[in-house]
């Protein structure tokens, strides 16, 4: 990773200001709570250390390196699952804070969980973020095509699951 | 064939339990939030601590992920704040350039005296979906004292000694703003152990011991490199809590947490919690002073009421607390996180 002339003189603003976000993106991307606070927080030690390339506005750079780090995670989870049949799942809520939701939408989160890494990755950035196909694409170093047969496909398998569950 | 109407329907009602859940979601702990982005604006640097309970699956991905750990690892540059009890002072910020442990205090006569104080701690916590190992030891009669992050959430534990006798065990005294909890072992005769009543200074020799990983009794050689003070959140990240722990090198390995650092004559010198990590610097064990577990230790010595082992930790996940902060008395002030592997 290529250092930048820039310190994190910002980043305790921007930590204060996005931390809970950006954990709450991450969990929903990689699916798993613990593993979402982890990617966040070696985010943050990682632009402490090294600085970052950006003036002005830090969180659009912070969710990008959020994002392609849970790219990471998600492959290093499926790793631990493969070898350790006892690691338990720990979904993006706990279950205090899925019992304060409905079932409806409960269902629709199980379902989302249940996406390859790849589909879930884009809903989330296009659903919860609402960014753009050129953003998403800007973010993933994919073509805006990719993004958008991405989603349709996550819609349509997500659509069946719900039928297949209500 | 889903038709476009449902997808749009679809679409909606992702938007609408995304939106929903990210409502609910609780923020992090605000005291130690503030304080991890007052060290972030800072130039200081990092660490990272770890719980010594480390899921077995762990050492199967050693090899596998070993390039993604040394990353992580190296990203978390060991920075500690030095604390040699005397308030105000700041004396220095990296850790000491104490020679490294004795490899001969491991088997000192006292600490052999007080391998069959030193239990295993077996559970179930059916509710957290999880089984539960770890250490602890006797230090009053039939009573063991262990981290309580060890046993969150458990219904059922068991003791076992070094010699092989299990004894069923209740929780009699459960603290998760000190991480300490007590329990209850009728029939687990032979004389406690003795909390130091004089604090360990830097370079003092000192033993871990414990069930590393559910194995056999292991004493591992130490060395007490400083005093500190950590700021962090309780086991379940509700509420600032301010404890005082001795940093110590070469101890705690996975399932030592709970179990005690002996001084080499066999008293206690604290409980070993946490481990700090550096790819490059000789690992480090943090272990709860006896001075701060006193009070805990003094009001469960006799107690046999059960307790609740309240909440599971993370809902059988790893508990993450957010960024927490180890701090000496002032400026050298470094960001840590605290990690439980269940």
């Amino acid at each position: 990773m290529k250092s930048t002339s820039h310190p994190p003189r910002d980043l305790g603003e921007a930590f204060r200001l996005h931390r809970d976000d950006l954990v709450r993106l991450a969990a929903f991307i990689v699916g798993d709570r613990g593993t979402g606070e982890d990617v966040v927080q070696d985010v943050f030690v990682r632009v402490h250390q090294r600085g970052h390339p950006v003036d002005g506005d830090l969180l659009p750079y912070l969710r990008a390196a959020v994002v392609n780090s849970c790219r990471n995670a998600v492959r290093r989870l499926l790793l631990i699952r493969r070898h350790a049949e006892k690691h338990a799942r720990c979904p993006p809520l706990t279950a205090e804070e899925a019992a304060m939701l409905s079932e409806d939408r409960r269902q629709v989160l199980a379902a989302l969980a249940e996406l390859p890494p790849r589909r879930r990755e884009v809903l989330v950035l296009r659903f919860y973020l609402e960014l753009s196909e050129a953003e998403i694409a800007a973010m993933l170093g994919i073509s805006p095509g990719t993004v958008k047969s991405t989603a349709a496909r996550g819609l349509a398998a997500l659509a069946r699951a719900l039928k297949e569950t209500s | 064939m889903t038709s476009p109407d449902e997808i749009t329907r679809t679409a909606d009602r992702l938007k609408d339990a995304l939106g929903a859940a990210a409502d609910v979601m609780t923020a992090s702990d605000s005291p130690v939030g503030a304080a991890a982005a007052d060290v972030l604006s800072s130039g200081d640097s990092l660490v990272r601590i770890r719980d010594s309970k480390v899921r077995h699956a762990w050492k199967w991905l050693v090899p596998l992920t070993a390039a993604a750990s040394v990353v992580a690892i190296t990203l978390a540059a060991v920075f500690v704040g030095h604390w040699a009890g005397q308030a105000g002072k700041t004396a220095g910020r990296a850790i000491p350039a104490t020679s490294g442990p004795d490899p001969a205090v491991a088997n000192s006569p006292g600490v052999q005296a007080a391998r069959s104080r030193v239990v295993k701690i077996l559970g179930s916590a059916p509710y957290c979906n999880r089984s539960i190992e770890g250490s602890g030891f006797v230090y009053a009669p039939q009573h063991v004292i262990t981290a309580a992050h060890d046993i969150a959430g458990v219904s059922w534990q068991t003791v076992t000694t070094a010699d092989g006798v299990t004894y069923s065990a209740r929780v009699v005294f459960y603290d998760p703003r000190i991480d300490i909890a007590v329990l209850d072992v009728p029939g687990l005769n032979g004389a406690p152990l003795r909390l130091s009543t004089q604090a360990a200074a830097p370079g003092d020799n000192a033993v871990g011991a414990g069930y590393p990983e559910n194995r056999a009794f292991t004493a591992v050689a130490a060395r007490i490199a400083t005093v500190l003070r950590t700021e962090g959140t309780t086991i379940y990240q509700t509420g600032h809590v301010d404890r005082q722990v001795y940093q110590s090198r070469g101890v705690v390995q996975p399932g030592d947490s709970g179990g005690p650092l002996l001084s080499p004559s066999g008293t206690v010198d604290g409980v070993v919690v946490s481990t700090v990590e550096k790819v490059g610097v000789p690992a480090s064990g943090l272990a709860l002073t006896t001075s701060q577990i006193q009070a805990d230790a003094k009001a469960a010595a006799s107690a046999t009421t059960p307790v609740s082992t309240q909440g599971c930790l993370g809902g059988g996940c790893a508990a993450v607390q957010p960024l927490s902060y180890l701090s000496p008395p002032s400026p050298g002030a470094g960001l840590v996180r605290q990690r439980f592997w269940l």
